[in-house]
């Protein structure tokens, strides 16, 4: 008895704890996303505890059972019933329940009025290559002249709301990142506008979510949400370093050199 | 019927380890090598092996520029026959880190070596302890230096994240290489497309961090942006051990290849031939040492930077206009290469060639453009704003200054002004968004 009563209590008090996610999400719809976790953990441990619980008083009843003859059920009509209009009504009320989540997240007509589109991100085997416009203009459709362009490594400012264009240079990829709880598959052929609002600043792991051959495992790049002031420095500093022209620079000791911005805080 | 399930256990987890013994990496010889008798060819495996190891038990060549993880330090204080020294990391390069794993390296009082071997040493407190022949020379101000693993922790970097499409030895043929179209740098000739060095030099550190950190796009060469500086630069000094090993391997080949190929040496006696090489050898790998260590020096100063003398000129019409006018020239002859609309389809593609590397004026039988390892080089379509180099103006400016290694696109600086080289650029620049050829189909 002791095991499943710890059980029953390690499940109940898992969200409280936050346990049951390896981070909190750093993004409002991601907050929203867990809270549709913990309603179905909720729905489905009641139904997992009450089953068990029936099965267990039946293996426990049945002991004393001494009938000699096994009874013959010809099946029961109302059994059959509850068990198809019981589910079908939670899985109906689940279905509605997340349709407004589902809607921020994936129709366009009621995404934010008020996002900045920040980069085209297109996934590559095997990496994420990232296009930025020039700073203070808007981003295009088609690659500009003045266009900034990165790898693995994308900046946004933090608490606003974010939006990039998802693409794919070859296969099927897919752009996730547990922190924010955003997945988007990257389809050829596409342009997949994927948005999202960071509540911290930090570094967010980004990895790829869909097969795309040898390296998959290995395609990891990052989000860095960074304060607005040293998002724009960032983009100035990669303008300057696109534009640069060696003159008068014997060593490239200082410009030549790559350098990643360090995460200014990991919550 | 207990013991039966247990014995069926034990027997189902050995199965799933699978039949497969694991083989120890080995470094391979090059075709030329391979090309002579088996008596030059052991030569050569020799003195490789005993220049720079293994895989997996790697050799310490000192004098080679690279940094193998060497600490130094000078003895504070001796007592319980016990030396203390507080050892710190030699080079600025800090590929060496791994201070606390120097178990079994050799200690070295005054550059030489000493008998000495690390037993233990203790970072804080600076307690070191050694086993071999005379504890006693370790007196108070010696002089002590210590190689740790600092290239091991390159190669295990290497071994995971390179080996599989750059090989073991580095000669871009992993298990994975055959699967791309463009393949994967073969170190062994000591020369990278993509650098910032004049023609004939190698690679700096600083390209080849660069290479790694933002990879080659267009190619199968990913960006390892992420990965800490610290660890790129270990992968960069275990990939200059590697290129000089090739570079070791293919100076060897030169030196043997006129009298020990199969058509000179064939009837000649085993023992004899053996006592030749050993002596036509004797000092060599010393001589060729010294080279090497000469070629990738130089590729570390800053004289031997492609640096513009002036700064760009603007990118308006006027230079870009000049600009297409240089790429259809006779003088230059872009087009010949990459086509008159820039797309890569000159006429050279269809041409018969000089050789790369080959005697000057002698042409390939086979039709195209071929680099120096051989494969059918396709020149850039340079209406695509892919730039495998970099996309920034000095590297632009770069490759058509300094060419590109290995490729038989040539190094124009000599004949062509800095303006005329910008020109050039800003045309390059424009080609992905302007729909005009450079030139009228003929």
């Amino acid at each position: 008895m002791f095991w499943p009563i710890v059980a029953i209590v390690v499940l109940a008090i898992s969200p409280a704890m936050g346990w049951w996610f390896p981070t909190e999400a750093f993004s409002p719809l991601g907050k929203q996303i867990d809270n549709l976790f913990y309603m179905i953990l909720i729905i489905v441990g009641i139904t997992f505890i009450g089953t068990h619980i029936g099965l267990g008083y039946v293996l426990w009843k049945g002991v004393d059972n001494k009938a000699p003859k096994a009874w013959f059920s010809h099946g029961s009509h109302n059994l059959e019933m509850l068990w198809s209009i019981a589910p079908a009504g939670i899985l109906m009320f689940i279905s509605l329940y997340q349709l407004d989540v589902w809607t921020k997240y994936r129709v366009q007509s009621k995404f934010p009025k008020d996002m900045i589109t920040v980069a085209e991100v297109t996934a590559r085997q095997f990496e994420w290559r990232i296009r930025y416009p020039a700073p203070g203009k808007k981003l295009q459709p088609t690659p500009q002249p003045d266009d900034l362009y990165t790898v693995n490594d994308l900046h946004v400012p933090v608490n606003q709301r974010i939006l990039i264009r998802l693409r794919s240079g070859d296969v099927q990829h897919s752009f996730f990142v547990p922190g924010l709880r955003i997945k988007q598959d990257a389809v050829p052929g596409t342009i997949i506008p994927v948005w999202f609002e960071t509540l911290a600043e930090g570094d967010y792991d980004l990895t790829c979510a869909e097969l795309c051959g040898w390296g998959h495992y290995k395609m990891r790049g990052r989000v860095l949400a960074q304060r607005e002031s040293e998002y724009h420095a960032y983009l100035k500093q990669l303008a300057a370093d696109q534009a640069y022209d060696g003159h008068g620079d014997a060593r490239t000791g200082g410009a030549d050199v790559v350098k990643v911005e360090k995460a200014t805080d990991k919550k | 019927m207990r013991s039966y399930s247990h014995a069926l256990l034990v027997v189902a987890v050995l199965m799933a380890g699978g039949c497969q013994s694991q083989r120890a990496p080995e470094f391979v010889l090059n075709s030329q090598t391979k090309a002579l008798v088996p008596a030059a060819q052991d030569a050569v495996r020799n003195e490789l092996q005993s220049a720079f190891g293994t895989p997996t038990k790697l050799t310490v060549w000192e004098s080679l520029p690279v940094d193998f993880g060497k600490f130094e330090g000078k003895v504070t204080s001796v007592s319980d026959g016990r030396a203390f020294v507080k050892l710190a990391v030699a080079s600025p390069n800090a590929a060496a880190r791994r201070l606390p794993e120097m178990k079994g390296a050799a200690v070295k009082i005054k550059g030489a070596d000493s008998g000495l071997v690390v037993a233990s040493y203790n970072a804080e407190t600076g307690a070191l302890g050694t086993t071999g022949s005379d504890a006693a020379v370790l007196t108070a101000d010696a002089d002590v230096s210590v190689i740790g693993d600092g290239l091991q922790f390159g190669r295990d970097l290497y071994l995971r994240h390179c080996m599989h499409c750059h090989g073991v030895s580095g000669d871009g043929d992993g298990p994975t290489a055959k699967y791309f179209a463009v393949r994967p740098r073969d170190y062994r000739k000591g020369t990278f497309k993509f650098t910032s060095t004049k023609p004939t030099i190698r690679p700096s550190r600083d390209d080849i961090k660069r290479i790694i950190k933002l990879g080659v796009p267009g190619t199968y060469m990913p960006s390892f942006m992420l990965l800490p500086d610290d660890e790129v630069i270990a992968i960069g000094e275990y990939v200059r051990w590697l290129a000089m090993r090739g570079e070791l391997e293919n100076k060897l080949d030169v030196e043997l290849g006129n009298d020990y190929s199969p058509d000179a040496a064939k009837d000649r006696q085993l023992k004899e031939v053996k006592q030749e090489i050993e002596s036509k050898l004797s000092g060599k790998v010393t001589e060729f040492g010294t080279e090497l260590t000469e070629d990738w020096n130089n590729a570390e100063d800053e004289g031997n930077v492609v640096t513009p003398v002036t700064a760009r000129v603007p990118s308006d019409a006027d230079s870009i206009e000049r600009g297409r006018k240089l790429f259809i020239s006779d003088k230059v002859k872009c087009f010949s290469c990459h086509g008159e609309t820039g797309r890569g389809n000159g006429v050279s593609t269809e041409d018969f060639n000089d050789i790369p590397g080959g005697k000057p004026g002698e042409k390939s039988k086979v039709a195209g453009l071929f680099d120096i390892w051989g494969n059918v080089v396709k020149p850039r379509d340079l209406t695509t704003g892919i730039y495998r180099g970099g996309r920034r103006p000095v590297d632009i400016y770069r490759r058509i200054a300094a060419g590109i290694k290995g490729t038989p696109m040539q190094a124009f600086g000599g004949s062509l002004k800095d303006e005329e080289i910008w020109d050039i650029t800003n045309y390059v620049f424009s080609l992905p968004y302007q729909n005009k050829p450079a030139a009228k189909h003929h």
